[in-house]
């Protein structure tokens, strides 16, 4: 990729707080919506992407661009090992972020439409909630005190589910 | 801040947990708590299913025949055939379990029928129009009722009459005298009724 990358074309991304980040398109290509303004020609020079913050922004990329290097499961059927391998061991570092980045991250992916990196967020999240119980999950996602259930709506869900709190 | 993850996101996530840790996960807040109850009806509760059934110029040496699918409940609605009152019968070919639901309040013969699903377990079922039985010398005349049996009453209830020219339209409609899933024609019903 970075071999040809002073003639492939490169699209610009704008963060809510108007920081700019020049990338190859096929990293771009990444994000099924922004390969949908691409194709249907209603991306100028400069995509703004009001509601992603420049630190959410600058981990996207960095996903979208090794993802973007690496050979797809699709393109042949002896695809290398080891490259596998090294797409796993990096999902595996790039999601040891904190949670409200991990939120923020999810949110973005959603809305540029990455369905891995949704996959990818998603796993996480379940990942550290697994095996906890709702005081703890409460902890891990820093839930607002007006989020919580009431303790009649608590006792309900407990019984609906008693199999699961015994 | 975890309660503006689009409900498909959310879905995403629990589909990742064991069963034990989603019960405490949906008991963690408000907006889980009501996405895992409304993923919760969503869920299709059988597997996709397929029945054939002989077609219709050769079942005639059957006694019922086949009218409508309830397909959330996987059963399936019977007509009885060799002229006389109608009567409906609900079979579900998984179990082989087969019952007659109770007489019609007003006994007519060829009426529509109609299926409308509720949630689990509950359905309705409509039968509108239809032939009075002809007394002796009399000509048989429209039935302009609609009548409703509801599961969960195991009874049928006379919801009303509609104008007869209506009852002998809805007869040009379904000349095979069945209506399967009928939403809009029932709201219309209900509007002449």
């Amino acid at each position: 990729m970075s071999t040809s990358s002073s003639s492939s074309k490169k699209i610009v991304l704008k963060s809510a707080d108007n920081e700019t980040f020049e990338i190859d398109e096929i990293v771009a290509l990444e994000s099924q919506a922004i390969k949908n303004m691409i194709e249907d020609e209603c991306a100028d020079n400069v995509i703004p992407l009001g509601n992603i913050d420049s630190k959410t922004l600058s981990k996207i990329i960095e996903y979208c661009k090794k993802h973007a290097e690496s050979p797809k499961k699709d393109d042949n059927a002896d695809i290398d090992e080891k490259a596998v391998e090294d797409l796993k061991s990096f999902d595996a570092e790039f999601a040891k972020v904190d949670m409200p980045l991990i939120q923020d991250i999810l949110m973005a992916a959603n809305f540029l439409n990455i369905d891995n990196l949704i996959g990818l967020m998603c796993r996480t999240i379940a990942d550290r909630i697994k095996g906890k119980t709702p005081e703890e999950i409460r902890k891990i996602l820093n839930i607002n005190k007006n989020d919580l259930l009431s303790p009649e709506q608590e006792a309900k869900a407990r019984e609906e589910n008693s199999w699961a709190f015994d | 801040m975890w309660d503006n993850l689009p409900s498909d996101v959310l879905a995403n996530v629990f589909s990742y947990l064991p069963p034990c840790s989603l019960a405490h996960a949906v008991a963690a807040c408000h907006h889980w708590h009501d996405s895992g109850r409304e993923m919760r009806q969503n869920r299709h509760h059988h597997l996709p299913w397929l029945i054939a059934l002989p077609a219709r110029s050769t079942s005639r040496h059957l006694c019922f025949r086949p009218l409508s699918t309830i397909g959330g409940q996987g059963l399936v609605v019977f007509k009885s055939t060799g002229g006389g009152p109608i009567r409906l019968s609900v079979c579900n070919p998984f179990t082989g379990q087969f019952g007659h639901l109770p007489h019609l309040q007003k006994p007519r013969t060829n009426p529509a029928v109609g299926v409308i699903e509720g949630c689990t377990n509950q359905f309705k079922l409509y039968v509108a129009r239809g032939m009075s039985e002809a007394a002796s010398g009399d000509a048989a005349s429209y039935k302009p009722t609609l009548e409703m049996f509801d599961i969960k009453r195991n009874k049928w209830t006379v919801m009303g009459s509609m104008p007869v020219e209506f009852a002998v339209r809805l007869t040009v409609w379904t000349p095979n005298e069945c209506l399967f899933k009928w939403g809009p024609i029932l709201d219309y019903l209900s509007l002449c009724i």
